[in-house]
């Protein structure tokens, strides 16, 4: 950024236009110098605040960059925010009048075009870790592990699966920063989308089968399970699997159908399960796009399975997570192929 | 006057819950299970409203709405979109292809009922005829 802020106009002269033509020139040129150095100073403190890929889009306010995207010659489809408050408006970069520079960026996690929409639609706003996984995709590749850590710190549920993760569910003394460095970014994205994943899936069941769902610990093994597997395919490629009881058939077509049951309510599960699974899928799509991963979606496949084993390939990861609703246990298992740094852009 | 909705949604269960949430109003109900089912029903009967899913097989919602915005017969019928799918690049396609409302999966019965109130008139089924077989 600071490249660009030194492209423009202003900054490549660095000088006051009324030095030595104006009787208060030394007194002006002072003034100019003050400004100058805060502006750079306020320059930085946003700059260091900002993603990678918002760095990379801070332009003048007269760059071709700027107009290429405007007209929507670039990749991605984000609309640019102009970062006001702190510079004049821009159009008046020529000369010295008092619009120095402005910065453009991508809005974070590109939401600033969807909050608009969600607002008009009365949609429920985003869950904050939507933000934390666009912030890890988009920098995490090109930063430290104490800035990953700050990342997740800000969620404790993130925070505790990290530290299990990574201490193996032993008593080790550990700081997060540590935990980071030992599991590495692939699994941190993991557990961050596994988290997303969990929230629709507590939004799901609330919703639509009014049942309070109980993330736990383990789980005993049980009989005959439903099996609902969704795929997800673009710059975030995994698998989603929903696991859920056959005992839990009658109770499950009597929360979603209410009061017009049919004759065999048990015949319906696969459906359910399958339209639980269509919602939850949907939704964590959703987030993936709004952090910057855009990806489609396969319908639902649904079969009844005794036991459950994944295949997978070299560089996939896979983490499952037990939970209880209406008083049975439960899984959901997520698999995903590395972001890579590549993708993330 | 009965007010006819058309939910076009490959979940045999959603068009199940529909059908349901609106059994007490004097409207009728009818259904497709994808795009292009969807959008020969909507050329038949002609509906007052339509419930449209995105995820679909065939043809998905957006190419299904934008199908339907182009066909002049029943480009004028609104639509909602009743999605899983919330992300700004679908909100944004389906926000320039004039949807009347958006309701996000998972959803409630009263969700439905309150946004179609506010776009065509719903009035309680009348009571049944006892003089009809």
């Amino acid at each position: 950024m600071v490249k660009c802020i030194k492209n423009s106009g202003y900054l490549k002269q660095n000088q006051c236009p009324l030095k030595g033509s104006n009787p208060f020139g030394t007194v002006l040129t002072k003034a100019f110098e003050l400004i100058r150095a805060f502006i750079m100073q306020l320059v930085r403190s946003v700059a260091h605040s900002m993603t990678r890929d918002e760095r990379s889009l801070c332009v003048p306010p007269s760059s071709t960059f700027a107009e290429h995207f405007q007209r929507g010659n670039l990749k991605t489809k984000a609309p640019l925010r102009e970062f006001t408050g702190f510079f004049p408006p821009s159009g008046r970069s020529e000369g010295y009048a008092p619009s120095f520079f402005s910065l453009y960026t991508i809005p974070r996690a590109l939401m600033a075009m969807s909050d608009t929409l969600l607002k008009k639609y009365q949609i429920a706003a985003l869950p904050e870790n939507v933000l934390r996984l666009g912030q890890l995709i988009q920098g995490a590749f090109a930063t430290n592990a104490h800035e990953i850590a700050k990342i997740i710190k800000a969620d404790p549920a993130i925070s505790d699966r990290v530290m299990k993760i990574a201490t193996r569910g032993r008593d080790i003394d550990m700081d997060i920063d540590s935990a980071v460095v030992r599991i590495g970014v692939d699994k941190i994205t993991l557990v961050v989308m596994s988290e997303l994943l969990l929230h629709a899936v507590k939004r799901t069941f609330a919703t639509m089968l009014s049942i309070a769902l109980e993330p736990t610990e383990t789980i005993n093994p049980y009989g005959d399970q439903m099996v609902g597997c969704i795929h997800f395919k673009g710059k975030a490629t995994g698998r989603v699997f929903l696991r859920i009881p056959c005992k839990a058939a009658n109770s499950f077509a009597t929360r979603f159908l209410g009061k017009d049951l049919p004759a065999e309510p048990a015949e319906l599960f696969p459906e359910i399960v399958g339209e639980l699974l269509n919602i939850v899928g949907g939704n964590f799509k959703s987030n993936l796009v709004d952090a910057g991963l855009p990806c489609s979606l396969s319908v639902p496949k649904v079969e009844t399975k005794t036991g459950f084993a994944v295949d997978l390939s070299g560089d996939e990861h896979h983490l499952s997570v037990p939970f209880t609703a209406d008083a049975m246990g439960m899984f959901l298992d997520l698999i995903i192929s590395p972001v890579t740094d590549s993708a993330a852009n | 006057m009965s007010k006819k909705i058309l939910t076009i949604d490959d979940s045999k269960m959603v068009r199940m819950i529909v059908t349901s949430t609106f059994q007490p109003f004097d409207c009728t109900i009818v259904g497709a299970a994808d795009g292009a089912e969807g959008v020969t029903v909507a050329l038949q009967e002609k509906p007052d409203l339509i419930f449209l899913d995105i995820t679909m097989p065939v043809l998905n919602g957006i190419e299904t709405l934008a199908k339907i915005r182009e066909t002049p017969e029943i480009a004028a019928i609104p639509v909602v979109m009743l999605t899983a799918e919330s992300d700004g690049e679908r909100l944004g396609m389906a926000d320039k292809l004039k949807v009347s409302g958006y309701i996000a999966k998972p959803f409630k019965g009263d969700q439905l009922i309150a946004l179609t109130k506010k776009i065509i008139p719903l009035a309680p089924k009348p009571p049944a005829d006892p003089k009809k077989p």
